[in-house]
Parts: structure tokens; sequence; C-alpha cells
């Protein structure tokens, strides 16, 4: 895939990795994200980097800063909502941040690449330039 | 109107000196949530993320020490016991922006953090989470065989016992967080525990003892004046003295009652039975088998005792020794096991059967699916199945004529719970001429 079709490929090409890393692939599967209830809220669409103030910092390794471009997904509703629960039990004020829903959505080959998942479900997808993905809400958390 | 961070009634800094250089993260989820830094000497600072604005990140830094460090990442302790067990009363709050200025930084003492800042106490660290552990890890030496803050000195209950020259109780009670130290703990904490472990051995007094509980309602005779005073007077302790290093209780049953048919006294049986508990509800199927040897009052007070365990994520250490015979017991409960025996007990079911005798009238006959009403004399309203035994009789039983029942009456509670369900089946059924 050229790289100058990427969303964020001017923030690529400043890093001294090749970014985003070798062996991603398309994908075409259902997959859940951590949003706001409101779905226009800007941060659903943004990767970490786009989100002020960031909380990556350029020193850290490459690949951290290059998957700072990337959207977070899971794999799976459960992954999802696993996750997000355990954060906001942690850190309530995440949902500011994250958003306190999860958000499905579907990929197509025609959207960007993502990594491989780790074990929990977590994948980090570099988006194509013009994509806005659509996302139905699948579940709220509430942290008592 | 944007957001604006949270106003902190602390000390403000201009600047915070510390040099440090980052190790890893412990959270990690689009960018750092909780990170490991060390200083000069090695010494762990965590950088934790409590909140933002659109200018700044706001962190909670904090120095804990490398023990503490340990049992986090070993599972040992939660999050909260992390930031609550810290032993300077010190916590930095800095506001850093996106080009990593820090500004408007102040300092404040522990319990001036905001509630929402801090994780719940069911928090632990999750592998899943974190990024260059090993880093973290292979840096400050971390091991699961290192002793941890957790282990802490006993007494030697026998030698005490010998030294009183009467059988011994000690509650030993530890906290990483300020509300038990070094020879105090706070009130209501204090005022739990021994409220707890004295229901525990009065429910367990009434349990060995009460024979007459046991009996059906009909076969009951009445009490003498004072009798269940007595029996719970078996199960009650008194104080003796309180020994620092954490905070440790000593108590001593007020009566020994020795049977001249049974080796041990009073007290130490209803101890023993105690530690039975204590050793069988970490199994659900051990629970299960001592079930008949456990009332509602004993499952009642030992989760009360349990639940202020996990909710002030204390450590428990309770020790029992008779001097005369030298028997001694001992457990240890933290927050997670705490939990993992509150899930069995809640899992535990006690059924009951009581047989009732009455008289009265049928009030109701369904012969299709072979139940009743029935009134007694009493006006009391019975509803339930007929036993196989006699629901061929239905046929022969009329709304009109008196009769003779006997009803099997099965309750079924889960423990903790205030409600039981009832089951009603006639076992009984004659004419009265």
């Amino acid at each position: 895939m050229q790289t100058n079709t990427y969303k964020y490929k001017d923030y690529h090409s400043k890093l001294e990795c090749t970014c985003p890393l070798e062996d991603l692939k398309s994908i075409e599967r259902e997959v859940f994200r951590f949003v706001f209830k409101d779905l226009e809220h800007e941060n659903n669409h943004l990767p970490p980097f786009a989100i002020s103030p960031s909380r990556i910092d350029y020193s850290e390794d490459c690949k951290k800063v290059c998957n700072g471009f990337a959207l977070s997904f899971y794999e799976t509703e459960k992954q999802a909502e696993k996750k997000l629960k355990n954060f906001l039990e942690r850190k309530p004020l995440l949902a500011d941040v994250l958003g306190n829903c999860i958000g499905k959505t579907s990929i197509t080959k025609r959207d960007g690449v993502a990594d491989e998942a780790s074990s929990d479900g977590h994948f980090n997808f570099h988006e194509l330039e013009d994509i806005r993905f659509k996302y139905e809400i699948v579940k709220e958390i509430t942290i008592e | 109107m944007s957001k604006q961070l949270r106003k902190i009634y602390g000390i403000p800094v201009q600047t915070v000196d510390l040099e440090l250089v980052k190790v890893g993260d412990l959270v990690y989820f689009d960018g750092p949530i909780m990170s490991v830094y060390k200083n000069k000497v090695n010494t762990p600072y965590i950088f934790d993320w409590v909140e933002s604005d659109e200018f700044c990140n706001r962190w909670m830094v904090y120095e804990v020490e490398k023990e503490a460090l340990n049992d986090y990442v070993f599972g040992k302790i939660s999050h909260f016991s992390l930031i609550n067990g810290i032993k300077k009363d010190l916590v930095y709050i800095l506001d850093k922006d996106s080009k990593g200025n820090f500004s408007k930084n102040q300092v404040i003492s522990l319990k001036n953090i905001p509630n929402e800042y801090l994780p719940k106490s069911s928090v632990f660290f999750d592998k899943e989470e974190a990024s260059e552990l090993e880093s973290i890890i292979e840096n400050f030496g971390l091991t699961n065989e290192l002793k941890t803050q957790n282990e802490f000195k006993k007494f030697n209950i026998v030698d005490e016992a010998i030294k009183n020259d009467t059988e011994m109780i000690n509650l030993h009670i530890k906290s990483d967080s300020s509300k038990v130290g070094y020879g105090k703990i706070r009130s209501s904490i204090l005022g739990e525990i021994l409220t707890g472990y004295s229901k525990l051995t009065e429910a367990t007094a009434i349990s060995l003892f009460d024979y007459k509980s046991k009996l059906s309602n009909d076969e009951k005779p009445r009490r003498r004046k004072g009798e269940l005073g007595s029996i719970k007077e078996l199960g009650e302790t008194e104080f003796v003295y309180a020994k620092a290093a954490s905070f440790s209780v000593f108590l001593k049953p007020i009566k020994q009652k020795l049977d001249l048919f049974d080796e041990l006294t009073s007290s130490e049986l209803i101890n023993k039975t105690i530690f039975e508990l204590f050793s069988a509800s970490e199994n659900s199927s051990e629970l299960k088998k001592i079930e008949d040897k456990i009332n509602d009052g004993m499952l009642t007070s030992y989760n009360s005792l349990l639940k202020e365990i996990k909710e002030q994520d204390l450590t428990l250490l309770v020790q029992y020794a008779n001097p005369k015979s030298g028997n001694s017991y001992e457990e240890t409960f933290d927050s997670k096991k705490a939990i993992s025996i509150l899930k069995n007990l809640a899992a535990l079911e006690i059924d009951k059967s009581d047989d009732v005798k009455a008289k009265g009238v049928f009030k109701a006959l369904d012969s299709l699916n072979c139940t009743f009403k029935f009134e007694t004399t009493d006006n009391e309203i019975f509803v339930g199945k007929f036993s196989d035994m006699i629901k061929q009789g239905i046929y022969h039983y009329n709304l009109i004529d008196s009769y003779n029942v006997v009803f099997e009456i099965l309750t079924s509670k889960k423990s903790g719970k205030t409600n039981a369900t009832e089951k009603v089946t006639m076992v009984s059924c004659i004419k009265i001429d």
C-alpha cells in the first residue's frame, strides 16, 4: 500500500522508524472501540496524538510514537468491555478522555492496515485518508 | 464551557527537581497511564495519570518502597494499597502540557487526594496493560519470592497463653494504609473486628450447645430464664491487653466449661469449630461438607468480618491457644482471600427441615397438581404439595371435615441473604372423627 494514502502521512514521514510498521495487514471484520455516548464527539475518531494534550512523548520508543497515530480497537465486545471497565475502575476520569461506551463498527480492506492483536484483543489501526468510521453503541459502562 | 482541572488544596512548589528517569509503564493505553521512574539511587517513583483538560495532563507522583512495588507487580496488594501505603505522606501533583512543561506544581498530603483520583480497592496489577515490564522487574530486582510487606511478625500465642495461664485469642490487624499503624488503629476498624469475632464466637456457641434450637417447634421445651444467655456467654471473651507491631489484641474466654466426657473445654471447642469454618470456607466443596455444623448466625457474622477485611484492605491474623492442652490454631486473611471466601459463602445455601403438626380444614384442593391450601385452628394458612405417599388420598379429602396433619417445611436460605424460600409438603393427613 502506498504511504501517501495514510491519513497521518505527514507525521509518519518525520519519524525515525518506518510508519506504519511493516507486516501490517488489511482486515475485514467487525471491531470495537471505546467511544463517547455522543457519537459526534471528535475523540471517537482521533488517534492518541491528535487528542490534546497527548500523553505520548516524542521521546518514547518509535513504535509507540507511530502507534500514536493509529486508532485502538478490540476484536470482540467482551474484550473491549473488560478493558474499559478495568481502566475506569482504576482511573474514573479516563472517561473524559476515552468515553465510557463500547462502539461497534466494521473495517473493510479499503480502510487501512492493522497490526497483530495482542493477548487481550487490542490492536492498532492506521486509517487511510478520508476514512471516518460510523459507530453503534453496544454497551455503556457505569462504575459505582 | 471547557473542562477545568479540579482544584487541589496543596502547597505550591516552584520547581520539582527529582532527577527521575523512566523505567517502564505499569499501565499503557494510547499513551502512559501509570509509569515507574527511578531516581539517582534507584528509588522507585510512580507517575499516576489522574486527569486532563485541553491544555494539561495531570499526574500524581509519589515515592514507593521497592517492596511495595514488588507486592503490587506480583498481585499481593492493590493499586489503592500502593498509594495508601506510601511512607512519606507526600504526593506531588504535576500538570504537564503538550510541550512537556510542568506548571502549577503542588505537594499534598495523602488525605487531600480527591476521591476521583483514587482507584477502586479491587483493582490490581494486570500485566496485559504493562509495557516494558521486563525492564521494571530487572531494574528493581523484583521477584515473586521477595518477602512481602504483608508477612508480619507473629506472636507466639502458646507462649502468651502459658504466661497468662489461660486460653488466649489474638486478633492481629495490619494494613498498608494509615488506618492501622504501630500501636495505633482507627476505632471504627477495631470495633468492627472485635464485634465481628465476638458475634462469630457467640453464634458458634449456640450452634454447638443450644440443642433446643435444633428441635422442631412443637417438641421444643420452654427455656429456663437466662438459659440462652448462659449459652451465649460460653462464646464471650474479654480484652486482656494490646501489643504494638501493627495492632494486636489479646482476648480470653470469660467461661471455660469442661465436659467430663470431652477433653476439650467449651471455649476450645468453639474456637476449633471456628477455625474449621475458616479452613473449609476457602473451598466451596469443603464448605458444603460442614454445613450442618454452621448456623445462620455464624455465616452472618463471618460475612461481616470478611467484608470489613475487604473494604478496609486489612490483613487479619487470628490465633488461639490452650496452655493446658497445648493445642493452637491460626489463620490469616487478606482482602484477596476475603473476596474469594465471600464468593464461596454466597453460593452456600442452608437447607433446614422442620416438621409441624396442625389441626384444621382444607380451603382448596387441586387434584391435578396435588396441591392444597390448609387453614389451621389458629388461623394460620399453609400452601403446598401433598407428598407422594398421601397424594392418592386427595380424592377422599374435602373442604368440610377437620383433619390432623403434619407438614414438612424445607427452608432454603443463601448465606448472607435475609430472605429464605420455603417449601411446604403435607406428609400426613388423618380425618378427625
